[in-house]
């Protein structure tokens, strides 16, 4: 049985009134709060057009359901869209001589509409990880409250033929739920417990890197950036890891030793970059280190990952103890990307010997 | 009355011929005592290399004479020093000069003296090829020198200054490339012949009185020797001449050249008129009167007494066609000016390459001379003795020479140098074949003095000496196992542009079924850069500036599809440059363009090594590498 299948033909005032309308039984709150979550909003779509059908059988169809698809996705749609559903449920309430809504309907609308512009705004700019989530459960949270509102309704309306639900999800709701759990924990525990159970060292900005030992500086020039274990991003046989601000920014040290040379590293790397994603483009450079005769091979590698603009830098450097290269890689979205780019580049610019 | 002076006469005209007798054996025969009495044996066996222990030099200056004696005496310990030392030289004009041996003898090991003989000196024209003059040279021999031995020579020069064509002027180093124990100097002269003196041997301690100068220096240390150095440039020493400014040399010059000149300019104008017509363009003018003065003018030198400063008549010059330096110069101011062309002398020392060094002025410090005009604004000079550099460049071995311009109140200055001495492009184009070889096409493209360079090594060579010669640049450059097809073009003019193609196969070397992984070294740039390295070790050095354009041209077969082109190069530096792009053109071929440009400098000695670091750093740039993915 689906809410879409029976709907019914249009009838007259007085043969509508005797009829009895197929909706759904209430479904608990903490039930709608788990499949938002869990699917990452993707439910709720689903979700308030099948709500909104419900109203506009109490309506006179006053609204096109599928136009609600969109509307939990853009905050701005929520901003005009969701005061009208609250008139209508209130009109629906003052009909059936329920409670109407109280004033802390705008309450829940700004948490709604601020949880789902900050998701918005994560696709251009990239935020600290863990406030996304926080987003999505102040999200969830508001549309299991709108769910219990709803279900306040349903069992008070008057003229209603409300099927008794006899399982938790419908099938497609729990393929999404067995899909979207484990991917959600493994999100959460990558994205935002990773980071706080890996030791790290956080580098302020402006700090000049220098290591006992080792015969190369660099000076990081964004706030946000630690220093993790060998093996975070690389497979172990860097000499330092450094990971950035975003989640996928970060660099690598290697030394290359006596036996390679500069050209024989910055070909190399421009070819395994190219094989991993043979889209890139790539430009490679022999430059003087500033007024040195200290040559240095830069490779800067520009792409794509997935829908985000992604950067890889390599910047070899000879020293006395041989070749060392300091590897970057940079991927975010649009708007962070360009934001941290230039300062991403020069970091990886001003790696030189001591 | 008339006997008296008769006798007056004769005695005065005898005077000089008793000064200017002939150079005989050593007058005296040098006792052990006497040698024991200067020199301390014992002492100066402790040494375990040679050395000079004692150089003594006197002048006495009259306004007539200036007599010089000089006295060397040399230690030798080890044979390489009695192979390069065991002779000395003496230099002088038989017509103004006369030399006398005072003492020359060999001290054996053993403390005997060996007075030398007739038979071991011998008196020889000065041997220059095409040179004609009035120098001798005295050659001393001495025999019996081994190690632990000593040479001695004493001996003294009388100069006539009014028979002189030069100023009078000499050097004199406390530090030579050699120790040196004792080092004296003294100069007495006449109120009428106060000297200029110059010093700048930090070694050397003088007093002056007031017709007089006492220098004495005492264990000087050997000058470290380098393999690009010019003793006068780099040696602290002391100079004394009887000119007090360099306006006296230019008005010196200036009246030897005007001497030259023809007074009556109607047979020179002719003769241009003949050649060129009437009213030719300057550039047209110059063109031909260059090319003429330098190519049509046979070079050589009749610089006997009369000539050794002062040029021979233009129109002499014009009607023999044999000329020296003077001459030729002489010959294109005076043709130049028919034409109103201004063009004056440049007195050039084609060794000398510092103007900081210098402390006396005379025309002795020159040993060659120019001729340089304006002309658009810039100065051009010519130096005529060059058949083939073209007008509009500087003969390479004159710049950065030390110079003076024949124009009133000028000083010595380094005659301009050009930024890029060495010029030219190579293209190259490079068919990769199906079968893995590649066949190759180079043209090079050699300009100004570059392109005189090549036309001078070719003069004189057969057609097959040419080809050879061609042949195995090619392959010490390029590849020493082809065996490339060569011609060139562009010898004859001198204005033109020398042309070298070449057409190379090689055999496959690449595996095309595999993906493509080449590199090939830029090699004429390559050669370049070798080539700029600098040769000193101690003393700065000047680098002649050198340009290279170079292009390849791939043509790589749907074999492969191009992944990694060579790396862009911008490795700019006080030094020099070097550049190099990348690109792909409509027809799909790979162009490499890389430039070297490393202009003319001084590279001072504490830059040396940072010099030659800056050429390994270009040179590890030149391989050029391109990778690409099989398509089969």
């Amino acid at each position: 049985m689906t809410e879409t299948a029976n709907i019914p033909p249009t009838l007259n005032e007085e043969e509508q009134i005797n009829t009895t309308y197929p909706i759904y039984a209430p479904r608990p709150a903490f039930l709608e709060f788990i499949l938002t979550f869990f699917t990452f909003t993707i439910s709720t779509s689903f979700w308030l057009v099948a709500r909104v059908r419900e109203v506009n059988y109490q309506s006179k169809d006053k609204f096109t359901p599928w136009l609600w698809f969109f509307v939990p996705s853009f905050f701005l749609a929520q901003l005009f869209a969701i005061p009208k559903l609250f008139r209508e449920m209130d009109l629906i309430s003052k009909n059936n001589n329920i409670q109407s809504l109280g004033t802390w309907k705008w309450g829940l609308l700004l948490l709604l509409t601020v949880s789902t512009a900050y998701i918005n705004i994560s696709d251009k700019i990239e935020l600290p990880q863990w406030t996304w989530f926080i987003a999505l459960t102040i999200y969830s949270f508001c549309i299991a409250t709108l769910q219990h509102r709803f279900n306040h309704n349903k069992k008070n309306l008057e003229s209603s033929n409300q099927r008794e639900i006899k399982y938790l999800y419908k099938a497609w709701e729990w393929l999404l739920l067995l899909i979207g759990i484990p991917l959600t924990l493994f999100v959460f525990y990558t994205l935002v417990l990773t980071p706080i159970l890996t030791s790290s060292k956080e580098i302020l900005k402006d700090t000049t890197l220098i290591y006992p030992e080792q015969p190369f500086q660099f000076t990081i020039l964004d706030d946000g950036w630690s220093e993790v274990e060998l093996g975070t991003h690389s497979d172990g046989t860097a000499e330092i890891e450094l990971s950035g601000p975003l989640n996928n920014m970060h660099f690598i040290v290697f030394k290359h030793g006596l036996n390679n040379s500069l050209n024989s590293v910055s070909y190399w790397r421009q070819s395994t970059i190219l094989e991993e994603n043979s889209t890139n483009k790539c430009t490679q450079v022999r430059e003087f280190h500033e007024r040195t005769i200290d040559v240095t091979a830069l490779v800067i590698c520009e792409g794509k990952s997935l829908i985000d603009p992604s950067l890889y830098i390599s910047k070899t450097i000879q020293t006395d103890q041989g070749v060392y290269e300091i590897f970057g890689y940079l991927s975010s979205t649009k708007i962070t990307f360009y934001e941290h780019k230039s300062n991403f580049i020069a970091t990886a610019k001003g790696f030189k010997t001591i | 009355m008339k006997i008296i002076i008769l006798i007056v006469t004769t005695l005065s005209w005898l005077y000089p011929s008793t000064v200017f007798s002939k150079n005989g054996v050593p007058q005296n025969n040098l006792s052990r005592i006497q040698f024991e009495q200067e020199v301390n044996i014992n002492e100066v066996k402790k040494s375990a290399e040679s050395y000079r222990v004692l150089r003594e030099v006197n002048y006495k200056l009259d306004s007539r004479y200036v007599t010089t004696r000089v006295k060397t005496v040399w230690y030798f310990s080890n044979l390489n020093d009695i192979q390069e030392l065991g002779q000395s030289s003496i230099s002088f004009d038989k017509n103004t000069q006369k030399v006398s041996l005072i003492n020359a003898a060999t001290i054996l090991p053993d403390g005997e003296i060996y007075n030398l003989t007739f038979d071991d000196v011998k008196e020889i024209d000065s041997n220059t090829y095409n040179v004609f003059s009035s120098w001798q040279e005295l050659l001393i021999n001495f025999p019996k020198l081994d190690l632990g031995g000593f040479s001695v020579l004493e001996y003294e020069i009388t100069t006539d200054l009014q028979k002189k064509e030069l100023d009078w002027s000499v050097s004199q180093f406390p530090q030579i490339f050699y120790k040196t124990g004792q080092f004296k100097l003294s100069a007495t002269w006449t109120n009428e012949f106060k000297p200029k003196i110059g010093i700048n041997s930090s070694f050397l301690k003088c007093e002056d009185h007031s017709n007089s100068i006492v220098c004495s220096a005492k264990s000087v240390p050997a000058a470290i020797m380098d393999k690009n150095i010019y003793g006068y440039d780099e040696l602290g020493h002391i100079e004394l001449g009887e000119l007090t400014s360099w306006d006296d040399v230019i008005s010196l010059t200036m009246k030897n050249f005007k001497s030259a000149y023809s007074s009556s300019p109607k047979h020179l104008q002719d003769f241009l008129k003949h050649e060129l017509g009437e009213n030719p363009s300057r550039a047209k003018a110059i063109d031909f009167i260059h090319q003429f003065s330098s190519r049509n003018i046979r070079y050589l030198s009749k610089s006997e007494h009369g000539h050794a400063v002062i040029p021979h008549k233009t129109e002499k010059t014009l009607d023999s066609k044999i000329g020296d330096c003077k001459d030729k110069t002489a010959l294109f101011i005076d043709l130049a000016k028919q034409v109103g062309i201004k063009a004056y002398p440049v007195l050039v020392s084609t060794n000398r390459q510092k103007i900081t060094n210098d402390l006396v002025p005379s025309l002795s410090k020159f040993n060659h001379v120019i001729a340089c005009y304006m002309h658009n604004n810039k100065e051009f000079c010519s130096d005529l003795t060059d058949t083939e550099t073209h007008w509009k460049n500087t003969s390479s071995w004159v710049q950065n020479k030390f110079s003076l311009r024949i124009i009133p109140n000028n000083k010595p200055q380094l005659l301009m140098s050009e930024r890029y001495r060495w010029k030219y492009d190579v293209v190259t184009n490079i068919k990769l074949n199906n079968d893995g070889g590649q066949e190759e096409k180079q043209t090079r493209t050699y300009g100004n003095l570059y392109s005189a360079w090549f036309k001078e090594q070719a003069n004189g060579k057969k057609k097959e000496e040419l080809q050879r010669f061609l042949t195995d640049s090619y392959q010490e450059v390029v590849a020493n196992q082809s065996a490339p097809s060569i011609s060139i073009s562009g010898l004859n003019q001198m204005n033109s542009n020398v042309e070298i193609q070449s057409i190379t196969s090689f055999k496959p070397f690449q595996d095309t079924k595999e993906n493509l992984d080449y590199s090939e070294v830029d090699a004429w740039l390559l050669n370049e850069v070798k080539n700029s390295y600098p040769t000193n070790q101690f003393y700065g050095e000047y680098i002649a500036g050198t340009s290279v354009n170079s292009r390849y041209i791939y043509d790589i077969p749907k074999l492969w599809q191009i992944t990694v082109k060579p790396a862009d190069i911008q490795l700019n530096h006080k030094f020099g440059s070097l550049s190099r792009h990348s690109s792909i053109d409509k027809s799909g071929k790979l162009v490499i363009e890389t430039s070297l440009n490393l202009p003319s400098t001084y590279i001072e000695q504490s830059d040396l090594e940072s010099y030659s670091l800056f050429l390994d750093a270009l040179r590890q740039e030149l391989t050029m590498r391109i990778f690409g993915n099989s398509t089969s």
